[in-house]
């Protein structure tokens, strides 16, 4: 592992020879900064040790007066500022700060060798600088570096002490036995290799916890992003609170489905966002025994009035041991959902009575032809007082309105069989206002406004289902203003190339019940009605692959909207009628 | 006098229709089952056929098929309480004389009074 680590900061470190300088100059990694740093570092200590070793050094006089003509210590003192100022500046380049490490353990080793043969060799205090130098380049150049490092350090220490013993330099220490000399030499050696050895073991260690801690503190800060990110990109409303019920976290998703911002609700009660009967039930659930997350789901007022269906699922906060700190409340908006789960099952609902409706129809049928049939027969036959006629007329017209009940539902029962074909809907819509115009339901206090934003437009359809539509959304609109009003009929082309047909009226309008029953079987608000019209509506525009929907409030009218998608290319060649 | 058979399997509407075609001064022939019709055309000729659509052992279009097989000439009027457009182009195609039914009569008043 340090082999990888080595080879990668290497070749961090050393850009590579090609080129140098402005990879060096662009790669400002951590690494980079690091031995930057360590570089600031040497530069540093080693101008105060030189200074304040030497310089105390020279108090207690252990330094020789002069090195050749000028003072020994001056010239220490001014290379070291010199080399200081120097490496300084090459510091602040910030160009190749390998080289410049090089450069520093060079001139090092050399002022050092200088120092110690200036010192009495052998004895000099000063062969202990050898192992500083050894020490930092471990630290900086790594194992290679230290090798090196002892290994200039032993030639040049055993280089020097050999010239002074033989006599080469003047001033030399006292000279000693060749064993001793050989013996001390090689024991300063095995220092110097000693402590490579060891200072490369520990840089190394360092360098491996070093990276190991920085790569869980990018782990923490990345898991602490990523943990962040979820959080507020979760589509889920996502609040946290405390035992008490106090709100710690609350999400943007959160912000959103409750239209509360995360900064009124943070540190307040949750029961404002959540209900006080959810709360109860959480603090009525003991998490540590049962571990199922709570559900709960409840329908919402909006501030504006709006409802909405949330989806809450309550799991228990809790620490490594177990411990309880709070509650996660997790939440959807599940209005969509609950629309159309309730859309499935209104058309659950009606197929179950189509089909029940066709087997009554039919059996009710049979009998009424014949009923009405043998009532026919008989007026032709027999001559009946006026009395008497009334009664069979009676006869007559209950069948025939038995008969339209009978229609209604098979009608109900089986929009589907209809053929279809391209229906042009403008026309369609004309013909039915100008039955309506005709109708004696409409009265003087009635105006019928036909408005189509274009001129004509086609969709794959059954005129006479889309004619029944169009008659009995007018129909009701009418009934709807049995005080008079003003029925538009607006047809306009929908954003997808599909049709969009609305029908306004100024009527009663519909109260919440009304309008959640509106497509319900059964369900006439209207006193003469069977109740079947608008879910004959209904079914004919589920059958035409359409939509209906409606807006109304009580006192103010009923808009009714229908959407009925573009015809597909295939049905477009489809003969027109 | 004009001879017609009368096919239905609902014996009340086969009496009031025989009732009243006989009032009409009709000769009236009437059976419950397509097959019974199918034999007594066979045996004697008739100048029309009325027959129901539904019928549970054959259709009143097979019905249809089969007297035209035996009688292509003979008028053949099929009736109907559920009516639908499909058994109606199916109807004419076979030689169907008429499509009698009352639903779009229905339909117009279920336009006026719904």
């Amino acid at each position: 592992m340090s082999g990888d680590l080595k080879l990668a900061s290497e070749q961090r470190v050393l850009p590579g020879p090609q080129l140098p300088g402005i990879v060096a100059e662009l790669n400002h990694s951590e690494r980079d900064q690091e031995i930057q740093r360590q570089i600031l570092w040497l530069i540093v200590s080693r101008a105060i040790l030189m200074l304040f070793g030497l310089n105390l050094a020279d108090l207690l006089e252990t330094l020789p007066p002069r090195l050749g003509s000028v003072p020994f210590i001056s010239f220490f003192n001014i290379t070291t500022v010199v080399l200081t100022a120097a490496y300084f500046g090459l510091w602040w380049s910030r160009r190749r700060p390998s080289w410049q490490l090089y450069l520093q353990i060079g001139a090092d080793l050399w002022l050092t060798t200088l120092l110690v043969a200036h010192t009495r060799g052998i004895e000099s205090p000063f062969v202990s600088f050898y192992l500083l130098i050894i020490i930092y380049s471990s630290l900086t150049l790594g194992r290679n570096g230290a090798m090196i490092g002892a290994a200039l350090c032993a030639v040049l220490y055993s280089g020097i002490i050999s010239t002074t013993q033989l006599g080469l330099i003047s001033f030399g220490p006292p000279r000693i036995e060749s064993e001793t000399l050989a013996f001390r030499i090689s024991f300063h050696a095995l220092g110097f290799f000693s402590v490579a050895f060891l200072g490369t073991y520990l840089s190394v260690r360092l360098y491996a916890v070093k990276e190991q801690l920085e790569a869980r503190t990018d782990s923490v800060k990345h898991l602490e992003k990523l943990n962040e990110r979820i959080v507020s990109c979760i589509r889920s409303g996502l609040i946290t609170t405390n035992l008490g019920g106090t709100i710690t976290v609350f999400n943007s998703a959160a912000e959103e489905i409750t239209e509360k911002k995360s900064s009124d609700v943070l540190e307040t009660p949750v029961q404002s966002v959540i209900g006080e009967e959810l709360w109860l039930k959480i603090q009525s659930v003991d998490p540590l025994k049962d571990l199922r997350p709570l559900r709960h789901e409840f329908w919402v007022t909006m501030p504006d009035g709006e409802k909405r269906f949330l989806g809450f699922s309550v799991s228990p906060l809790m620490g490594k041991e177990g411990r309880l700190f709070g509650y996660i409340i997790a939440f959807q908006d599940l209005t969509e959902i609950q629309r159309l789960g309730e859309e499935i099952r209104l058309k659950e609902k009606m197929a179950a009575i189509g089909r029940m409706a066709a087997g009554i129809a039919h059996e009710i049928r049979n009998p009424l032809t014949s009923i009405r049939g043998s009532a026919e027969v008989l007026r032709s036959r027999l001559t009946l007082h006026e009395r008497d006629a009334r009664l069979m007329d009676i006869m007559l017209r209950e069948s025939d309105r038995l008969n339209k009940f009978v229609e209604d539902f098979l009608c109900f029962a089986r929009p589907g069989k209809q053929p279809k074909h391209s229906v042009e809907l403008v026309s369609l819509l004309r013909d039915t206002s100008t039955l309506l115009e005709n109708n004696p339901e409409v009265r003087k206090m009635h105006s019928i406004i036909l408005r189509p934003e274009i001129a004509q437009i086609a969709i794959h359809g059954n005129p006479d289902q889309l004619k029944q539509v169009f008659w009995n959304l007018s129909q009701n609109a009418l009934r709807a203003m049995p005080e008079g009003g003003t029925l538009t009929i607006q047809i306009a082309t929908a954003q997808d190339g599909g049709a969009r047909i609305t029908f306004q009226d100024t009527g009663i309008g519909m109260t919440r019940e009304e309008k959640e029953n509106l497509f319900q079987p059964f369900h006439s608000g209207f006193k003469t009605g069977t109740g079947l019209v608008l879910s004959i509506v209904f079914q004919i525009m589920d059958d035409h692959k359409g939509r209906i929907s409606y807006e109304s409030e009580k006192g103010r009218g009923t808009t009714v909207s229908l959407y009925l998608p573009p015809q597909e290319p295939a049905s477009k060649s489809a003969h027109v009628h | 006098m004009p001879s017609i058979l009368l096919v239905d399997d609902e014996p009340d509407i086969l009496e009031f229709l025989e009732q009243y075609l006989q009032d009409m001064g009709m000769d009236v022939s009437t059976t419950t089952s397509a097959q019974d019709a199918l034999q007594q055309l066979r045996k004697k000729s008739f100048d029309m056929v009325i027959s129901d659509i539904r019928m549970p052992e054959m259709s009143g279009v097979e019905l249809l098929k089969e007297t035209k097989k035996l009688t292509p000439d003979i008028i053949f009027i099929l009736i109907t309480a559920h009516a639908s457009l499909e058994t109606a182009i199916d109807a004419q195609q076979h030689g169907a004389y008429g499509y009698l039914t009352s639903r779009s009569k229905a339909r117009k008043r279920s336009a006026s009074s719904s």
